[in-house]
């Protein structure tokens, strides 16, 4: 019933969609009809390239996020647990959090060249507040009351940090995660959108530059797809390994 | 033998601007096997002699000792403080980390849970069961711990009359066979006569008098033996 409710606007978009071609109300360069976006769809399906700019953009999204992971989710356990480290690096972490990915891309291709390391370097820093915020919140907020529990038998620090705030915390890193992935992807493209030869921003681009819009469409339409999808799988994951808090993470997350 | 014993244990609280004086001078034996309540009004420093014997906080003055001298302490909450992640049969397990024969540590929570009726509930999260049900979870992982003492902190402080008249009477069927050294908190008259051996009587940090029942178990509220004792320590809180 919901997919049913979910899917009732987007049809409703597309029967719009739809009308408009057939009326003719809006010239075609500006709005390619749907049948038109359909057959380059197949085309480009059909050629490879959709996928290939999809994998080239995938695997920058994976990698990124994952060295991302690597390195938000130690510190953000270290401050959490040891608060007296916070004052020494919390300000800078502020301020850097402050910055969009977007605005170090010259810089980052200063530095890293045009290939490929510039583009992890984005997604890196696009991935890395998400995760590290919501990490942190998550120890923070970790239940007291809970950790009398692992004090009144006995645990010592370490076995705290595995059997309670670990576990309690858990919710907020699968929505660290979760966000962090959707950051990616948007400073990708982003970064895809300046400098590159492959990825989903880069055919974008070059269809933009060549006038094809219907290209434009099936690039945008193509990152909502991914976006979503790999959400809902991260949803699905997140529900099959925290049954016990089907509805709760999404209501406590921080976003950068 | 003795369990337990408070030697002018006092504790004082340092806050901004002031000092707070929570306990004076308590000095308590508890036997081994004894069943103790602390009774008294909300704020006159039960739960922090209770988190003093448990190690949660630290006294100002005086002396506590527990015989052995590494007696194993068993904590029972006010609220049952169950993991919410692990489901009944894991929460009590929660007791027995430590512990490393597996096949120990599942017959000791089947064992519990029989005991608690618990047995069906035993794949259910905290989240899916009764505040009654959780409150028993959280003395059935008392119990797997198989502690020397047990402290329990009103534990049936925020549960319906009826589920509180049943869980007294299995509190008083598991203790007294097991033969534990049970202090138990509470802030109603008549659950402390209806449990305790003892019944200590707390006001304003002190202890302010001491009364003993010597009535069989289980008891009955409407003998009057049980109400002339009630009515002691009612007048005993009353004239704090």
């Amino acid at each position: 019933m919901n997919l049913i409710k979910g899917l009732a606007l987007p049809a409703f978009l597309l029967l719009v969609w739809l009308i408009v071609s057939k009326l003719k109300l809006i010239s075609f360069y500006i709005i390619p009809p749907p049948e038109q976006v359909l057959a380059t769809t197949l085309i480009l399906l059909e050629k490879g390239t959709l996928l290939k700019h999809l994998s080239t953009s995938f695997y920058r999204v994976i990698a990124g996020f994952s060295i991302s992971f690597l390195f938000a989710f130690p510190i953000a356990i270290l401050l959490g647990m040891n608060r007296r480290f916070a004052p020494f690096i919390n300000p800078p972490l502020e301020f850097v959090r402050h910055i969009p990915p977007l605005a170090c891309i010259p810089m980052l291709i200063l530095w890293f060249g045009i290939g490929e390391a510039s583009k992890l370097a984005v997604i890196i820093m696009a991935a890395f507040f998400p995760i590290f915020l919501n990490t942190l919140n998550g120890i923070s907020q970790c239940d007291q009351k809970l950790m009398e529990v692992g004090d009144a038998f006995g645990l010592n620090p370490y076995e705290k940090f595995r059997r309670i705030i670990l576990p309690a915390c858990l919710p907020a890193i699968i929505v660290g995660m979760r966000l962090g992935l959707g950051y990616s992807w948007r400073a990708l493209i982003g970064a895809e959108l300046v400098a590159a030869s492959a990825g989903i921003g880069y055919m974008i681009l070059d269809a933009e530059q060549i006038s094809r819009s219907d290209i434009v469409i099936i690039g945008i339409l193509t990152i909502g797809a991914i976006g979503y999808s790999i959400d809902y799988l991260f949803l699905k994951i997140a529900h099959y390994s925290m049954p016990w808090a089907k509805r709760t993470a999404a209501h406590d997350s921080v976003n950068p | 033998m003795t369990a337990l014993t408070l030697n002018g244990i006092g504790k004082t609280y340092l806050l901004e601007d002031h000092q707070l004086t929570a306990l004076t001078d308590i000095n308590l034996t508890v036997e081994t096997g004894q069943f103790v309540t602390i009774v008294g009004r909300s704020g006159c420093g039960k739960t922090t002699l209770l988190r003093l014997v448990a190690g949660l906080e630290a006294k100002t003055s005086g002396q506590l000792l527990f015989t052995p001298p590494n007696a194993k302490i068993g904590l029972v909450f006010q609220e049952p403080r169950l993991m919410p992640w692990l489901t009944v049969q894991d929460n009590m397990a929660f007791a027995l980390l430590k512990e490393t024969d597996r096949k120990l540590v599942e017959q000791t929570v089947t064992h519990y849970l029989k005991l608690l009726h618990l047995e069906d509930f035993r794949s259910a999260y905290p989240s899916q069961i009764s505040g009654g049900m959780a409150q028993r979870t959280a003395v059935g992982r008392a119990l797997c711990f198989n502690p020397d003492i047990i402290l329990m902190d009103e534990p049936l402080g925020a549960l319906d009359a009826f589920t509180r008249a049943a869980l007294q009477k299995e509190l008083v069927l598991l203790f007294r066979p097991a033969g534990k050294t049970i202090l138990f908190v509470t802030h109603d008259v008549d659950e402390a006569v209806l449990l305790g051996q003892r019944v200590i009587v707390m006001g304003d940090g002190k202890i302010l008098n001491e009364f003993a029942v010597p009535l069989p178990y289980p008891r009955n509220t409407a003998d009057k033996e049980f109400y002339d004792i009630r009515t002691q320590v009612l007048q005993a809180i009353m004239t704090e």
